[in-house]
């Protein structure tokens, strides 16, 4: 099986999140047949096996199969809600697999809104790691309840993600990214990773130029500006 | 949209921006100031101590909370965004409001302020409650969904209750144990949940009991001109309350069905059963349902009457008569919902299917079968 090539599936780079798309979803996490994204994982190793890493926003697929080899043990989605963009990161994903036995086989992606339907498919808690990469800047201002990061959507991010667990968001748009620091810093439940304690981490150098999104940024000379939060414990106390 | 409230003295009915107030001797009118001539009331509330009556209008988006016998104006509030449901807190405190883009509002009746935002949903909120204990508020959707948050930290999710698989409009705690949730939706079923856990410990499928397959073709046919795909018939109007510590009684009316169904749900421990005591006849479809009590109350508007029914208990026998029939709105020339609005109103709550895949796929299939 060849590898997809990109020109068969390009498509615009925005899509209004709120308007009602066709899409299939589970009405509770347990009705969902994920041995159908892990076949070889699920069915033949570990049938309780979960998804804990998630790229919201995934576009071509760049990231996942960059992390796929270095985290051979944890199941990683991608979310996309492009139709032609979803499909290509599929058919790539099924081509390494056929080129490449007995690898690539805990990547998958998933074509959905996931501004409406992440509780449908995540328990609360389930998640080690979320992936904001080059989300829509959503410029206008009258676009910016689309955006991907707003103070009501971080609840819903903090109810899938387990405690300690990470989302990394980087973004060439700087008033973008001043927008996610903003918001992440003002929700209770999420607190900034310096970037001292940032070196150790592995994943933080494949986020720039691992995406083809990315890699366009670079061609371009353009800026990145890269932020990363930690999920923390409630510290309200009613007492 | 409710459009009857009532307590132990009371029976407060809408029509348009008109509230009638009954107190079973005299009828009180209250009529509803607006600018809009399309404008009326949408949904009307008592608070639990009985010292207010608060309603929303659905154009001039008005929030007006009644002091309660004297129905003076206590507070007149414009809301940010069109609402579908208000409710007071279990204290009368303060009146909660799910509006139309998905936010839950909380008001401070004793405040002239403009409210604090406590929440939001990516989709059309049809519900909301706080339990008694404060501790969380409940939000229902369009989008199957019942959120509970934490309170007054609502930024943190404390779970979902998941299953339904249609638009989710009423929430009301079971009457006899309030540890559980119970809940109706467009997919034609009543749940029973612990909210704690987001567990559901029961379900009812109101189908079996209407068992009218040509009732749900006519349905989906009418629907799917509109370019939307329904399996089954929604519950439409839903009241609940108690019997005794282990049993409570439900009042459902399920869209284009002509009966109500009225259950006794009874649990002892995590153990539920329910039973179906009576499939009440009515003409048409009623704007609304009320239980107080043991007296069930039936809204009319086109005709303008509401009919209360009295549940018998004897021994393990209930009954369920006919008590009376008030005539409301009377000399009042103004019209009532008309079917037309009822079933525009319910199109809304479903989502429209395009498919814009299937296209993808064909044109795909094209293009490698060319190579």
């Amino acid at each position: 099986m060849e590898l997809p090539q990109k020109k068969y599936y390009r498509q615009r780079a925005h899509s209004n999140p709120i308007a009602d798309h066709c899409f299939e979803y589970p009405s509770r996490p347990d009705d969902y047949n994920w041995s159908t994204l892990f076949p070889k994982t699920i069915e033949q190793e570990q049938k309780n096996k979960q998804v804990e890493f998630l790229d919201v926003g995934c576009g071509y697929g760049g990231l996942l199969v960059t992390l796929s080899p270095l985290f051979p043990n944890n199941l990683m989605l991608g979310l996309e809600i492009r139709v032609k963009v979803s499909d290509y990161v599929n058919d790539r994903i099924q081509a390494l697999r056929s080129q490449h036995p007995d690898q690539f086989q805990n990547i998958a992606v998933l074509r959905t809104n996931a501004m409406k339907y992440l509780p449908n498919f995540f328990h609360k808690g389930q998640l080690k790691k979320m992936f904001f990469l080059y989300p829509d800047p959503h410029f206008k201002k009258a676009k910016h309840k689309w955006r991907i990061i707003n103070k009501w959507l971080l609840s819903e991010y903090a109810y899938v993600l387990a405690e300690e667990g990470i989302i990394y968001t980087i973004t060439d748009v700087k008033d973008l990214h001043e927008w996610m620091v903003e918001h992440f810093v003002e929700h209770p439940l999420f607190e900034r990773i310096s970037d001292e304690e940032l070196k150790s981490d592995i994943i933080v150098d494949k986020l720039y130029e691992s995406t083809e999104e990315g890699q366009k940024v670079t061609r371009n000379n353009g800026d990145k500006y890269l932020a990363v939060f930690k999920r923390i414990p409630d510290g309200y106390n009613p007492y | 949209m409710t459009s009857i409230a009532v307590n132990k003295n009371i029976i407060a009915i809408t029509r348009g921006l008109r509230i009638d107030c009954y107190d079973y001797s005299n009828h009180k009118i209250i009529d509803v100031e607006s600018r809009d001539a399309n404008d009326s009331i949408s949904d009307i509330v008592i608070a639990s101590n009985c010292e207010y009556l608060a309603i929303i209008t659905s154009m001039s988006k008005q929030l007006i909370i009644y002091n309660w016998p004297t129905f003076k104006t206590k507070r007149k509030y414009v809301l940010p965004r069109s609402a579908s449901k208000i409710r007071f807190s279990p204290q009368s405190d303060h009146i909660f409001v799910a509006d139309k883009t998905g936010d839950v509002l909380m008001y401070d009746i004793s405040k002239e302020d403009d409210g604090i935002k406590l929440l939001g949903h990516l989709s059309l909120l049809l519900n909301v409650l706080q339990t008694s204990d404060r501790k969380f508020i409940i939000s229902s959707d369009r989008d199957e969904k019942i959120r509970v948050s934490c309170y007054p930290n609502t930024y943190n999710i404390h779970t979902y209750c998941l299953g339904h698989t249609e638009f989710v409009n009423h929430l009301e705690f079971l009457p006899h144990n309030n540890k559980y949730l119970t809940s109706t939706s467009g997919d034609g079923t009543v749940r029973c949940w612990d909210y704690v856990t987001g567990k559901m410990h029961y379900s009812i499928d109101t189908f079996l009991d209407i068992n009218d397959e040509t009732l749900k073709d006519d349905f989906a046919k009418v629907m799917i001109d509109e370019g939307i795909e329904v399996n089954s018939l929604p519950i439409v109007h839903y009241a609940v309350t108690k019997k005794d510590e282990s049993c409570s009684i439900l009042a459902i009316a399920v869209y284009n069905f002509n009966k109500i169904l009225v259950y006794s749900l009874n649990s002892d421990d995590e153990c539920f059963r329910h039973r179906l005591l009576q499939k009440i006849d009515v003409e048409q479809l009623p704007s609304s349902l009320a239980l107080h009590g043991s007296s069930l109350f039936v809204y009319f508007d086109v005709k303008g009457t509401v009919l209360i029914y009295t549940i018998k208990y004897e021994n393990t026998n209930i009954s369920i008569e006919l008590e009376k029939t008030v005539q409301i709105f009377v000399n009042d020339q103004s019209n009532g919902v008309s079917d037309m609005e009822n079933k525009q109103s319910i199109k809304l709550l479903y989502k429209r299917k395009f498919d814009n895949v299937q296209e993808y796929q064909e044109r795909k299939k094209q293009r490698l079968g060319k190579v």
